[in-house]
């Protein structure tokens, strides 16, 4: 009978044929393409496309009650989150720390908040998720529609839009954090305005260990520092307004992050706590959107991007000896402001075999206004190669932060193209071509496959060609202290194979399988030139990335389970020290009763392996609690981080090679995490 | 700390219920899709409110699902190619046949209102994917969305499309 029937409609579609192309089914099928986007977009139809993406919901992100982006990145496997010695967040994926910069590219509501100038986004590690709608990670390297750094993978911050409800919230905890956040969703006739605000602070009183130095003359270490308080200020701030019409929509953000040293940059705590280095990054962006044919889409984005370093830090004594004087720390600081403007124009062709991309990239970045200072309060006005610039002096020129003049035009067109062949399979090829005016050109390229085995259980096999150009800092930097330039710095490149399994098993539950294999060429790193005595950018060589991903969740009707395991390989042709912990664990139980919702949640990592004379860095582990009561658009939440208050660590390299003698290091090179946090919070839609 | 686990292993037990969530950009595609297939409907005219030219969409749905049905009405554009669109908001089957229906709940609660409404010649959509076993359109989210078409009760139920929505839709089966 269906056969029947099926055939009875075919040939009703043979005779109609050329009724088709009416406004009226016209329309229809361009509904169908909005709302294939809208799928791709908000990763609902993950199990039929080629990447590995975890999505993080957000009602489960407002069921962890948790304050900042940072803090809910452990719950995707394979991310391990960390901090250096002053206190920069870091995001670690597949095992891979670099000091600098996470080698991720990340984007809020689309547009790249990566900055030229050192290629990293730490600014915006704090940004409050109750102002965030979903989080994508996509761990695979990605820069056929993302261009640079899109190397390790690409993290994209929805905030809240125009289908959410306004909200006030509230946040304060016993680590002196505090924080209220803002947001106005107003539809005025055919206008939709949306605006946010955040306000936060943060001050957890943390001991700084004992700073060390080694002697590599001597071969001798011995304590050059006792324990002092860290100084453990940031304060984030920020504003974002959108405003949409029809298929326009303008955008613009400002995130702002002030903070102070912590640890000491150079490992070392300071005697005196009155420096503060300022980070802000403003976009503004003007976005067409709209269909010039049923199956043709135009999307243009148009803007411009301001990014601001700003502060100064104390160091050492300028002689390295141990001392109570703060006036002879060496300062050193500056100022950076950099500007983009871009233009980025994407065209999509979709018909029921082809969802083709063609996209052109044009920008123009230049840093402007830059400066560099570095003195000696205690040696007044005599210049020397400590007090380079008596008095908080502003040094240009060749005594500048970075080479002056310097400018970048990029210009990439890319191709990619998804074949859905049938049902069950589908493959995707790209490639990108960009040239960049300081350095060259670069390909990229990507193949990949998504087979559904059948009903519920999903193969994909993933390969990524991407790179990493150079940043400012590697190319131009000429400070006197550790960053030194090189313009024979090369981009470096990543391939990632990864083979994904996908299964429903038991219903709805859900298991995820992921395994990858990577090697990362040509890694811009610093090395310690004997000749000159200066620490300089160079290719140092090869990472071989390899490990498995493994997660699973269980539904029980509104109630839900999580658990996932990561375990990675590395390698490194230069540096066997990681840093980073091999065998990651995380995992939650929801529970709903009534209007309560009680999440708990745990996160572990494997120890850390250091060199010989170091003990290795203990595992970390953090039980946590998060009760919730929700009514009416109220929302109120009381939760416990780290509920057994165990004591967790970061691992600390030691310094690179100063004075041409000494390297610093915290006692047994790690310093703490805060320990046990209670926390309120209180939201109000509206 | 072995007791708290296991009060809380005992509460997640015990208490299984409310609605499941359903997401807002599925909700946000339907409202985009489904007024355009009620333009699809052959006999149109005979479903409308000649008058003032009105299309009544009736979004029944189920104790729990309110949030989701009124966001869904307000998501739904408001006029089509010169028609009004009216949506009611109802968990009651209403005694003027609206153009087209819409059940926001479980697959049971939607057999409630099929078994009622199935000579009626009128369009069922189910925000449920799987409430399409007794309705008529839901969507399929694949690499593409496409509309679901439940062939057995399209028969049923005697709607005539534009013969466009074949060319692109899936075909389930009881």
């Amino acid at each position: 009978m269906r056969k029947k029937f099926l055939f009875s409609l075919s040939t009703l579609l043979v005779f109609t044929g050329n009724l088709w192309g009416g406004e009226i089914e016209d329309d229809f099928l361009q509904s169908l393409n909005e709302a294939s986007e809208i799928a791709t977009a908000a990763k609902l139809n993950l199990d039929k496309t080629p990447a590995t993406v975890t999505v993080l919901k957000e009602e489960f992100i407002r069921q962890t009650g948790y304050k900042r982006l940072i803090d809910i990145l452990p719950f995707i496997p394979g991310i391990e989150t960390s901090m250096t010695s002053s206190g920069k967040k870091q995001v670690i994926v597949r095992g891979m720390k670099s000091a600098y910069r996470d080698k991720i590219k990340v984007l809020v509501n689309g547009v790249d908040v990566t900055n030229n100038l050192y290629s990293n986004q730490f600014y915006y590690y704090n940004f409050p998720l109750a102002l965030v709608k979903r989080i994508e990670f996509t761990k695979s390297p990605d820069s056929i529609l993302y261009g640079s750094n899109a190397f390790l993978g690409v993290l994209n911050i929805i905030t809240r839009d125009e289908l959410s409800n306004s909200q006030v919230s509230g946040y304060l905890s016993t680590l002196k954090s505090y924080e209220a956040t803002y947001f106005q969703n107003i539809q005025e006739g055919a206008y939709k305005i949306l605006l946010d605000a955040h306000y936060s602070t943060s001050e957890p009183d943390l001991k700084a260990p004992a700073a060390i130095r080694i002697d590599l003359l001597t071969r001798q270490a011995g304590l050059f520092r006792t324990p002092k308080d860290a100084h453990t200020k940031e304060i984030n701030q920020g504003v974002g307004v959108a405003i949409k019409r029809d298929a326009y929509t303008f955008d613009m953000r400002i995130e702002d992050y002030i903070k102070q040293d912590f640890f000491g940059i150079t490992r070392v705590p300071t005697l005196k706590n009155d420096k503060d280095v300022e980070l802000r990054h403003i976009y503004a962006r003007l976005h067409y959107g709209d269909y010039i044919a049923p199956d043709l889409k135009l999307e243009t984005d148009l803007g411009y991007k301001n990014y601001l370093w700003d502060g100064e830090f104390r160091t050492i004594p300028y002689d390295i000896q141990p001392t109570d004087d703060p006036a002879k720390d060496i300062v050193f600081g500056g100022l950076i402001h950099e500007s983009e403007y871009f233009l980025k124009s994407n065209f999509k062709y979709i018909n029921d075999l082809h969802n083709l991309i063609f996209q052109i990239d044009v920008k123009y970045t230049e840093p402007y206004d830059t400066y560099y200072s570095q003195y000696v309060e205690a040696m007044g006005n005599t210049k020397n190669i400590y007090n380079l610039g008596p008095n908080e002096e502003k040094l240009r020129g060749d005594n500048n932060i970075i080479k002056e003049g310097v400018h970048r035009t990029t210009v990439a067109a890319a191709l990619e193209d998804l074949v859905t062949l049938t049902d069950n399979f589908s493959f995707i090829l790209g490639y990108r071509f960009d040239h960049y005016s300081d350095f060259g050109s670069n390909d990229s390229y990507k193949a990949g496959m998504v087979y559904n085995i059948f009903d519920g259980q999903t193969c994909k096999l993933l390969y990524n060609h991407s790179f990493r150009a150079p940043s400012w800092v590697e190319l131009y930097a000429q400070t006197a202290a550790e960053f030194n330039g090189n313009l024979n710095v090369d981009p470096e490149t990543i391939d990632m194979v990864e083979l994904q399994y996908l299964a429903e098993v038991f219903g709805h539950d859900k298991f995820k399988l992921n395994l990858y294999y990577g090697k990362n060429k040509d890694t811009i790193d610093r090395y310690y030139d004997m000749a000159t005595g200066k620490r300089i950018y160079k290719n140092r060589g090869e990472i071989t990335l390899r490990g498995l991903e493994l997660s699973y969740k269980k539904f029980f009707e509104t109630n839900e389970l999580y658990l996932s395991w990561s375990h990675n390989e590395n390698d490194s042709s230069y540096n066997p020290w990681s840093g980073n912990r091999r065998n990651l664990a995380n995992g939650y139980f929801s529970y709903k009763y009534k209007k309560f919702v009680m999440l708990t949640s745990f996160n572990y990592g494997d120890q850390i392996e250091t060199p010989s004379y170091l003990e290795n860095i203990d595992a970390f582990f953090s039980l946590n609690e998060t009760i919730s009561y929700e009514d009416d658009g109220l929302l109120l939440q009381a939760g416990i981080k780290n509920l057994t208050d165990r004591e967790n660590y970061y691992w600390i390299q030691p310094t690179d090679v100063i004075g041409g003698r000494y390297m610093f290091v915290p006692e047994d090179a790690k310093v703490p995490q805060t320990g046990r946090e209670f926390f309120v919070s209180v939201r109000k839609s509206f | 700390m072995r007791k708290i686990f296991a009060l809380l292993t005992f509460f997640s037990l015990l208490y299984v219920s409310a609605s499941a969530a359903i997401d807002k950009n599925l909700l946000l595609m339907e409202s985009k899709v489904f007024p355009k297939i009620i333009m699809l409907d052959e006999n149109l005219q005979e479903k409308i409110d000649k008058k003032s030219k009105t299309i009544t969409i009736h979004i029944y749905y189920e104790k729990g699902f309110y949030k989701e049905a009124k966001k869904f009405a307000s998501l739904i554009k408001k006029n089509s190619y010169g028609y009004n669109v009216k949506t009611v908001l109802s968990s009651r089957i209403l005694k003027t046949v609206p153009t087209a229906y819409v059940v926001v709940g479980s697959k049971e609660y939607g057999k409630k209102l099929f078994k009622k409404i199935k000579n009626k010649r009128r369009i069922v959509f189910s925000l449920f994917p799987d409430g399409v076993s007794y309705s008529i359109v839901t969507l399929d989210i694949g690499a593409k969305v496409v509309p679901m078409l439940n062939v057995k009760n399209l028969k049923t139920v005697g709607v005539k499309f534009n013969p466009v929505i074949y060319k692109v839709a899936k075909f389930y089966e009881n």
